[in-house]
């Protein structure tokens, strides 16, 4: 069996250390762009994890430097997560980029991201000038639909149960299918809609299954400051999505293929 | 406390260790996954529960079995018992070396559990382990309780009424859980057919023959769950009353799932492992006393 030859690192600041992998490439190609890869948050960081990983190895196969890594508070990252919110998770996918370019030597970078990764990923995108693509995943344009449909899931789950839903604890903090939800991130996620003031990235590659709400305006928005954009309509599996049961982890290889494809074409 | 990837074992798995703070117990605690689920565990657990221990003076290694989350697939043909077997010992090793530790807690979830009652049966290193949830395999008496439980509530009745309830659906699951099979037989919803429900006889040799080595059990439920079901009727009636019966400790969460979800649920279960664990240094499994760690 061939070892990934995956690297697994800390970096960051002292006692705010992020948690990383570093995938080098595993091809002839050694291409100049590194592919920074966003993971979504709470239940549903736990529920791709398998799938992202797997999404790297297609990206080192092909030829990228690829880096995975866990925000502050977050997997094996140092902190807790009510202590964070969406502008710091956003530097986090910035730290991530840098330490990417530092370890590999690679000049410009992808970001890839999924879900509410994928929405950091044009946070932290719109303050460099490095970033030549973006591949975002169902990414959360609606703070409130996001929210909506999180917590929905939440209440199914209990309901299915039969026990009441869990309240909010002194400060606010509620529990999100098991997963905590700062008031102040609560706040930060029921006014977001995502609309990039600068010009993320040269190229951008959105993948989606159903219409997204407030996809057009975003597009829209991304054509106005002058990002190429594609946009790629597939049979989505939610591999996000699910109620109680952890023990299924799609892989949704097509749409792997999909994006990895489409950076070779367009940042390599 | 600053934490470490590391990499170890023959197959190069890969594992986080986090250091103790302050004096430092010659007791360690490996944490060992729980299904597919990578690492960090269910919520987060494992980090939770390893920056909690350091606190209290015990390092730990949480880690990941071939196959699952950051390690590769593992070589070699092992079966599912041996192999997880000597991936966590392969992790023991790891901690002792990076810790200085010569002695073990075990902390596994479900699956998780029930490999680390087989290790500690094989591993006389291993003093403690917190079983959460083990052996949760559904069997036809609690299926009976089950439902003999729910027919007696209101909220069964308003939802059948309204449509909630479907009866073909519950006639089928009954008549699935209380088939009957041969023991050992894995559950077809299983993900892995290597996972099986051991014999009554099986589990509680494997338990009793721990408590009388000295090893000392936590044994962690949600109520009411097949594994507390299983506990309940298979485990306790062997150790109750007998002279062993003071190193086994249960600890129960009501209006719960399977791995915790409620967030006052999850402190609860940290501040209980650690206590719990404190415990087990302070029964002489520190015996070669402590050390300060920069």
């Amino acid at each position: 069996m061939t070892r990934s030859a995956a690297a697994p690192c800390y970096f960051g600041a002292s006692g705010a250390e992020m948690f990383g992998v570093y995938h080098p490439p595993q091809a002839a190609a050694d291409r100049d762009v590194g592919v920074v890869v966003c993971p979504p948050m709470g239940r549903e960081y736990l529920k791709t994890h398998r799938a992202l990983r797997q999404l790297a190895l297609h990206a080192a196969r092909s030829g990228f430097h690829a880096l995975r890594f866990d925000y502050r508070g977050c997997g094996d990252s140092a902190g807790e997560p009510a202590s964070f919110g969406l502008r710091e998770w956003a530097q986090d996918v910035a730290s991530a980029a840098d330490e990417l370019k530092d370890r590999s030597g690679v000049g410009r970078v992808a970001f890839v991201g999924l879900r509410l990764g994928a929405t950091l990923a044009v946070l932290a995108a719109g303050g460099r000038r490095d970033v030549e693509g973006l591949v975002l995943w169902e990414p959360v344009l609606d703070g409130p639909g996001y929210l909506g449909e999180i917590v929905d899931r939440d209440r199914a789950f209990w309901r299915s149960l039969e026990v009441a839903v869990e309240p909010p604890d002194e400060s606010g903090t509620v529990g999100i299918i098991g997963f905590p939800v700062s008031r102040s991130l609560h706040d930060a996620l029921h006014g977001l809609t995502l609309t990039p003031a600068r010009r993320p990235a040269r190229r951008a590659l959105l993948i989606r299954g159903d219409e997204l709400r407030g996809e057009a305006a975003f597009l829209e928005r991304l054509r106005g400051l002058g990002v190429v954009v594609e946009s790629a309509v597939t049979p989505v599996d939610p591999i996000w999505a699910d109620g109680g049961e952890m023990n299924r982890a799609l892989i949704p290889a097509a749409t792997f293929q999909r994006a990895v494809s489409w950076l070779e074409a367009n940042v390599a | 406390m600053k934490e470490r990837a590391i990499l170890f074992g023959r197959d190069a798995l890969s594992g986080v260790v986090t250091p103790a703070i302050g004096a430092a117990a010659a007791t360690g605690v490996v944490f060992l996954g729980a299904g597919i689920l990578h690492r960090v565990g269910p919520n987060r657990m494992h980090v939770a529960l390893a920056r909690a221990l350091a606190a209290a003076g015990l390092p730990s290694l949480r880690f990941d079995f071939s196959g699952i989350g950051e390690s590769d697939v593992g070589t070699g043909q092992m079966t599912y018992d041996e192999r997880t077997r000597r991936e966590t010992q392969d992790a023991m090793d790891a901690l002792a070396a990076a810790e200085r530790v010569d002695r073990f807690l075990l902390f596994g979830l479900c699956s998780g559990a029930d490999s680390a009652v087989r290790v500690a049966v094989a591993d006389p290193r291993v003093r403690g382990a917190v079983l959460v949830q083990p052996y949760s395999f559904t069997r036809p008496g609690y299926t009976l309780e089950h439902y003999g439980r729910r027919l007696v509530t209101r909220s069964f009745w308003t939802r059948l009424l309204r449509g909630g309830v479907s009866p073909r659906q519950t006639a089928a699951e009954l008549l699935r859980t209380l088939r009957p099979r041969p023991s050992g037989e894995a559950d077809a919803d299983d993900l892995s057919r290597s996972w099986r429900m051991p014999e009554p006889s099986a589990i509680v040799a494997a338990v009793t023959a721990l408590l009388a080595r000295g090893t000392d059990l936590l044994f962690v439920y949600s109520r009411p769950s097949p594994a507390e079901y299983n506990y309940r009727t298979i485990i306790r009636p062997r150790i109750e009353g007998g002279g062993t019966a003071g190193r086994a400790q249960v600890e129960t969460f009501t209006e719960s799932d399977h791995t915790f979800m409620r967030l006052a649920h999850q402190a609860r279960l940290v501040l209980r492992v650690v206590e719990w664990a404190r415990g087990r240094m302070q029964d002489g499994a520190n015996a070669m006393g402590t050390r300060r760690t920069a």
